[in-house]
C-alpha cells in the first residue's frame, strides 16, 4: 500500500486497457506457419526464450502505453528526514528605525540599513541550515505572521526578503513573542526550539502580555536569542541608568526587556550588535548552539512517469518491429530443392 | 470444394501392384493364390491315380518318368485380392492438402481406380483419433468408387491428435491377406508406429509416408518462424540459423530412418509421397517393391 499510495494516474479509464497486456501470451504478432508435428523442430532452447522474450515485449508494450496514456506519475510526497538544526521561529522587527543604518543616518551607497544587513545575514543563516525548520513573522504596531514553521527554504528566503520594505511606526515587542511562541507546532520537537528575536529597540511590555508570555514560555519551552542592532547613541542592554537616573520600563525599555527575558527561565541569550560584522558574528554563534538533531519533512514534486511508460512501450514495440521484419514462413521458403532428399 | 477442382481427378492409370505371398480366396482374379487349378501357370505335375482328369495328361513327362506312371498337369489358382487404404484423417494431414493438388486423395483415387481395373476389390477406412464412418468404403467392385473417394478426400481435412480410432479400425479389415497401403505421415511415436503395423500381421502392409518438403528440406536460411502444430495448436516460435536449419534436417532424416527400420521388420520399405503425386514414380515403387 506504502508505493502504491505513492502512484497516482490522471485518467483512471485508460486502466481498462491494461488487461490487453496479456493479449500477447494468446496471440502472436508474426504470421504462423503450420506444422504437421510440433516434433518436426529440433529443441532450442534459444528459440523458446526468444518466444518468452517476444511475448514479454508485447505485454510491457501494451502496458506501457496503458499506464501512458492514464498518465502515470509520482504523487507529491514529503519524507521525513533526520538532520542536525532546529525549529527557528524569526521574529524581525519591522519598525521604521530598521531602515536607517547603525549609525542612525539614512542608508547610502557604504552603509547598508539595519533591515538590508539583517536580511543578508538571516538569508546567509537560513541557507547555511538545510535541516531547519524556519518560521518568519515581524511586528511593529502589531505582529504579523508572514511564514509559518516550514521546510520550504524557497519561502523562507522570499519571506526574509520582505523584511526590508518600507517599516512602520511602533514596536511591539511582547505580541510579537507571544506570536513567536504559537508558531511552533506539535511537531517540532521541544529540545530544539529557537527562537530569534531581531530587533533595534524596545517597547514597554503590558502587565497582561507579560503574564501571557509566562504561560507561553512554560508551555513552548523555547531558546530564545535576541540579536539586538543597537543604533549609535542609544541605550544598549547591559547599561544600568546612571545614579540618579530613572530606572523603569518607560525609560530604559531594552535593559528592561532583557531583565524580563531572563526572567522566563528559559535558555536565554542576548547579542548586542553595533555594527553588520557583530551581526554575523552573532548569527555564527547561534548557528553554533542550535545543532540538535531534528526531523524535518521534505517535500518531493510530483514526477510524471508518463515519458517513461513510453519510452518502456517504445523498447517493446522495437522489439516486435525487429521480430516483424525477420519473419519468415514456411511456406513461403524458396522452391529449390538445394538440399538433397533425406537419404534412406 | 468446387466443380473445377472436382473435375481435376487424376488420370486412370494402372498400377503393378502385387500381393507379396499367395492370396487366398476363391474368386478368379490376377494374382497368384494357393492352391492348385485347372488353368494359369503351370505349377507342378501329379499323378492321374491321384487326380484323375485326362485332359491334362502331360504326354512328355509320362513317357520321360522311369516308374511309368502317368502325369498331369497341374496349374496355379489365381485370385482376387482386396486392396485396402488405411488412412490416417488426424490434424496433421491436414497439411499441403489444400492447394491446387492434394496428393493424398490423387493417390487413393488412383488406387482405387487400379484396384478395379485389376480385378480386385477395393476398400478404404478412415481414421483420424476416432474412426470415421462415413468415409469408410467396404470392399467392393462398384464402379465410381474411384471418383467417390476422389470426391470425399478432397473435402475432408483432418482433425484431432493421434491414431487411437484407426487402431480401433483394424479389426474391419477382412481376415483373408490383403494388399493395405497405410497411408499417413507418420508423425506419431514409434511405439504407436509399431503397433499399427503389428496389426496388421495378416496383411501385405505397403506404408506410404505423406511428407512436405516445405518442412524437411526448403527451410528459410534465417529469420523467425512461429510454427503452429495442426493437431495441438500449440504454438512455437523458431529462430531459424545456420545451426538450427541443420539440425533440423538432420532430425528429419533420422526420423526418416527410424521409420524405415520400423516398416522393415513388419514388411515392405515406404514409398514417399512428397509434395505431388507422381504416378510413375509410384507404379516403380510397386513394381520394384520398394526396394
Amino acid at each position: 500500500m506504502s508505493w502504491l499510495g505513492v502512484l497516482g494516474v490522471d485518467h483512471p479509464w485508460a486502466l481498462l486497457l491494461a488487461p490487453l497486456a496479456a493479449l500477447p501470451f494468446f496471440a502472436s504478432p508474426l504470421r504462423l506457419s503450420a506444422t504437421p508435428s510440433d516434433d518436426l523442430a529440433p529443441d532450442d532452447p534459444l528459440s523458446a526464450g526468444l518466444g518468452a522474450a517476444l511475448a514479454a515485449a508485447g505485454c510491457i508494450a501494451l502496458a506501457g502505453l496503458a499506464l501512458g496514456l492514464a498518465g502515470l506519475h509520482l504523487r507529491e510526497q514529503s519524507v521525513e528526514r533526520r538532520g542536525v538544526g532546529a525549529n527557528v521561529a524569526l521574529l524581525i522587527d519591522r519598525s521604521s528605525s530598521m531602515d536607517s543604518t547603525f549609525a542612525n543616518r539614512l542608508p547610502d551607497g557604504a552603509e547598508e540599513s539595519k533591515s538590508a544587513a539583517a536580511r543578508r545575514l538571516l538569508t546567509d543563516f537560513a541557507s547555511r541550515r538545510p535541516a531547519d525548520r524556519v518560521a518568519v513573522a515581524a511586528f511593529s504596531t502589531s505582529p504579523m505572521p508572514i511564514i509559518p514553521m516550514t521546510d520550504e527554504h524557497e519561502a523562507v528566503r522570499a519571506a526574509i526578503a520582505a523584511i526590508d520594505q518600507a517599516g512602520l511606526a511602533k514596536t511591539d515587542v511582547g505580541r510579537g513573542l507571544l506570536l513567536a511562541f504559537s508558531m511552533f507546532d506539535a511537531s517540532s520537537s521541544e529540545s530544539s526550539r529557537a527562537i530569534v528575536l531581531v530587533s533595534d529597540g524596545a517597547a514597554v511590555i503590558d502587565r497582561r502580555v507579560q503574564d501571557a508570555l509566562r504561560d507561553a514560555a512554560a508551555k513552548s519551552p523555547a531558546s530564545l536569542y535576541w540579536l539586538f542592532l543597537r543604533t549609535e547613541g542609544s541605550k544598549g542592554i547591559y547599561d544600568a541608568p546612571a545614579a540618579g537616573e530613572e530606572d523603569s520600563p518607560f525609560s530604559n525599555p531594552e535593559r528592561h526587556l532583557h531583565i524580563f527575558l531572563k526572567s522566563l527561565g528559559l535558555p536565554y541569550r542576548a547579542f548586542e550588535a553595533r555594527s553588520p560584522g557583530d551581526v554575523s558574528d552573532a548569527m555564527r554563534e547561534i548557528d553554533r548552539l542550535e545543532q540538535r538533531p531534528t526531523l524535518y519533512r521534505q517535500k518531493l514534486p510530483r514526477r510524471d512517469l508518463a515519458p517513461w511508460c513510453y519510452g518502456v512501450a517504445s523498447f517493446g514495440l522495437a522489439l516486435l518491429l525487429a521480430a516483424k521484419l525477420l519473419e519468415r514462413r514456411l511456406e513461403e521458403a524458396p522452391s529449390d530443392a538445394s538440399v538433397p532428399e533425406p537419404a534412406r | 470444394m468446387t466443380q473445377g477442382r472436382a473435375s481435376e481427378a487424376p488420370a486412370p492409370r494402372d498400377l503393378p501392384y502385387r500381393l507379396f505371398g499367395r492370396a487366398r480366396g476363391v474368386t478368379a482374379g490376377a494374382h497368384r493364390a494357393v492352391g492348385s487349378g485347372g488353368a494359369g501357370a503351370f505349377l507342378r505335375h501329379a499323378s492321374l491315380l491321384e487326380l484323375p482328369d485326362a485332359r491334362r495328361i502331360d504326354m512328355r513327362a509320362s513317357l520321360l518318368d522311369p516308374l511309368g506312371g502317368m502325369k498331369v498337369r497341374r496349374f496355379e489358382n489365381r485370385a482376387r485380392i482386396d486392396v485396402f487404404i488405411l488412412l490416417d484423417l488426424s490434424g496433421s494431414m491436414t497439411f499441403a492438402r489444400d492447394g491446387e493438388h492434394d496428393p493424398v486423395a490423387e493417390l487413393c483415387a488412383t488406387i482405387a481406380h487400379a484396384a478395379l481395373r485389376g480385378q480386385d476389390r477395393f476398400g478404404m477406412i478412415a481414421a483420424g483419433p476416432k474412426a470415421r464412418a462415413d468415409l469408410a468404403i467396404r470392399a467392393t467392385r462398384r464402379r465410381g468408387v474411384a471418383e467417390e473417394v476422389w470426391r470425399a478426400l478432397r473435402s475432408e481435412p483432418g482433425e484431432g491428435s493421434g491414431v487411437a480410432g484407426l487402431l480401433d479400425s483394424l479389426d474391419q479389415l477382412p481376415a483373408r491377406r490383403s494388399l493395405v497401403f497405410v497411408v499417413s505421415d507418420f508423425l506419431l511415436p514409434s511405439a504407436a508406429t509399431d503397433a499399427l503395423l503389428a496389426g496388421l500381421w495378416r496383411h501385405d502392409v505397403a506404408p506410404i509416408v505423406v511428407r512436405s518438403s516445405a518442412v524437411e528440406r526448403r527451410l528459410p536460411a534465417f529469420g523467425l518462424v512461429e510454427t503452429r502444430d495442426l493437431e495441438t495448436g500449440r504454438r512455437r516460435l523458431v529462430l531459424m540459423r545456420k545451426s538450427l536449419r541443420e539440425a533440423w534436417l538432420d532430425k528429419s532424416r533420422r526420423r526418416r530412418a527410424e521409420l524405415e527400420r520400423i516398416f522393415l521388420r513388419h514388411g515392405r520399405p515406404a514409398f514417399d509421397l512428397v509434395d505431388r503425386f507422381d504416378a510413375d514414380a509410384f507404379a516403380d515403387y510397386l513394381l520394384s517393391g520398394g526396394a
